[in-house]
């Protein structure tokens, strides 16, 4: 799904949250949205998916205008996955949780079956088909909450800080699902958090702060860019600000581990 | 007299299993900066559930501070009155199994309650008063002070999570998320605690509200001299601020000491399940890329860096 925000503005009344904001987001790609807490990414999102309406300027899916009428339409292509994932679960069991979607669509059994199976092989939860939320942990419920989204065969997940309420282990079990389904279909995936690592699965990282993107561009510009970052209330990997505070300093082997600490940066 | 647990174990439920096991531990009433760490599921709530007795243990001894909490008496019995001794024998008790795991909910559990502060996980969604200074005053009140006194204690504790005076008549809910879980926070140390402790304190914050955080945290400590407890599952923080690491596992204590010497044991990290640093494992492929080489492991960014530029970590 494509998607573009033409000038768009919004205020929790009279606090501005996202001003004057101009961006295209291209189908099929990944782009993470980070930002301090009140930068204004949640709100981003959930403009982007009609659950807020711009106080100003235009928000297009697919070149068409989002309105009341159009998103009746939209919706059935959107997924979101939120923070808390006791929040978003439905079912009493696993399985029972990706139906429900399913057969508010008024999908066939048989196809039903079939994409319960489909989806939670994909995210790796496939044995916990009959199992009840409560034996699951935070991560698990994320996957089950992705793959609930992606049999209603959306075309654009939205995952608005998701990770950020899960211990390491949920968080690296997110993390791989996402790189997973990045492999999968032609989806357009938007990330919102302020954790950088979970940034880096992303094709292209905006940086949003006060409700304006202060720099827009690659992972490896973006987390080079340290200022912009501490300037957003953000800080830039480890391995980033090693490179950076050791630029003016000579050492022993500085180009090769320059290299290492940027290629660790993205496959640790 | 600090926190000291004795062959202490808890279970939810009569005939459930043991939640906490054989757990022997003491923590100083100052300066100590402990974290816990271990896996989701390994105890480390319920620990310092006991800790301030919201839940109590079904065997062996707890005393926090001056009181001993003991299930059977259904009350905490206070050890420094010779009626005390005298009444519930407490020289001859060889142990002190709880009759029943039911919390018992008594004046005396307060006193303990008003020596441990907790700080649970998430507390900005625990805010509920119109105002920020009467949300912080609502600790103290619960403690029978006069209004004017929870006044001056909650002023106090706003003041040393350095939050603006102009904000104390906002209502908390048009705070951010930072704000938010600082004026949580200074609910807690509005009541005065001797300990305090913070389940998963810096979970949910953007890196600058983590650093903020935990730097007001070790300036707490230093400005008071109470002793700090934070369950954490963040590697980072961990190697950053900590002074002493308790590991969890399947309900036993199975590790305390100094952080240095866990990190550089991968053997024992991963038979507890944890994570390294993330400057730990950046060092250890520099080191396996013949970039780099130390006697110590690296924990931090500045330690990292030291050894790039050749020099060496000193104890």
């Amino acid at each position: 799904m494509k998607i573009k925000l033409d000038n768009v503005s919004f205020s929790y009344n009279e606090e501005k949250v996202i001003s004057n904001l101009n961006l295209e987001i291209e189908s099929s790609s990944i782009t993470a949205i980070i930002g301090h807490n009140g930068s204004g990414k949640s709100t981003l999102a959930k403009l982007i998916v009609g659950l807020l309406e711009p106080k100003k300027g235009t928000i297009y899916l697919d070149d068409q205008v989002l309105n009341e009428d159009s998103i009746k339409i939209f919706r059935n292509k959107m997924g979101i996955i939120f923070q808390n994932p006791d929040n978003q679960f439905v079912g009493v069991t696993v399985k029972d949780d990706i139906a429900f979607g399913l057969e508010n669509k008024n999908i066939e059994r048989e196809e039903m079956i079939q994409k319960i199976h489909k989806y939670l092989k994909l995210v790796g939860m496939e044995e916990y088909i009959e199992e009840s939320p409560e034996n699951l942990s935070g991560g698990q419920k994320q996957r089950v909450a992705i793959a609930g989204a992606l049999s209603m065969e959306c075309e654009l997940l939205i995952l608005d800080e998701s990770t950020s309420m899960l211990d390491p282990l949920g968080t690296k079990e997110v993390g791989e699902t996402i790189k997973k389904i990045k492999n999968e279909d032609n989806k357009t995936i938007i990330i919102i958090t302020h954790d950088l690592e979970e940034a880096r699965l992303a094709d292209r990282v905006i940086v949003l702060n006060k409700g304006k993107i202060v720099k827009d561009g690659t992972p490896k510009e973006v987390f080079s860019d340290e200022n912009i970052l501490i300037n957003s209330g953000l800080k830039t990997m480890d391995s980033v600000k090693i490179i950076n505070d050791l630029k003016n300093v000579d050492y022993k082997n500085k180009k090769e581990i320059e290299a290492a600490l940027w290629e660790l940066t993205f496959k640790m | 007299m600090g926190i000291n647990f004795q062959n202490v174990a808890f279970r939810y439920s009569p005939l459930g299993k043991d939640v906490l096991q054989d757990i022997n531990l003491e923590v100083e009433e100052n300066d100590e900066f402990v974290f816990i760490l271990g896996h989701t599921g390994s105890g480390k709530s319920t620990l310092v559930q006991n800790i301030n007795a919201l839940l109590l243990p079904y065997k062996g001894k707890l005393n926090v501070m001056d009181h001993q909490v003991i299930t059977r008496y259904r009350h905490p019995i206070k050890l420094n009155t010779k009626l005390n001794k005298k009444r519930y024998n407490l020289n001859k008790s060889k142990h002190l199994f709880a009759k029943s795991n039911i919390p018992v909910y008594s004046r005396t559990l307060r006193n303990i309650r008003k020596h441990i502060g907790l700080v649970f996980q998430f507390p900005e969604y625990q805010l509920f008063e119109s105002t920020v200074l009467k949300d912080v005053m609502f600790g103290p009140k619960n403690f029978k002070y006069s209004k004017e006194e929870c006044e001056r204690l909650a002023k106090e504790a706003l003041e040393l999570v350095d939050f603006p005076k102009e904000l104390y008549d906002r209502s908390p809910f048009l705070l951010s998320g930072g704000q938010m879980r600082r004026v949580a926070i200074a609910g807690i140390l509005a009541i005065n605690p001797d300990v305090i402790i913070l389940d998963e304190p810096t979970v949910g914050l953007d890196p600058k509200g983590k650093d903020t955080l935990m730097n007001l945290l070790v300036d707490i400590q230093k400005k008071t001299h109470k002793s700090i407890i934070i369950i954490s599952h963040d590697m980072n923080v961990v190697a950053r601020y900590a002074k002493r690491i308790i590991v969890m596992k399947q309900s036993r204590i199975v590790y305390d000491g100094e952080k240095r010497r866990l990190f550089e044991d991968l053997d024992k990290l991963h038979e507890y399940n944890l994570d390294l640093p993330t400057v730990s494992g950046l060092s250890m492929e520099l080191k396996k890329k013949n970039l780099i080489n130390y006697k110590h492991l690296p924990l931090t960014i500045e330690e990292l860096e030291t050894v790039i530029k050749g020099g060496d970590i000193y104890e």
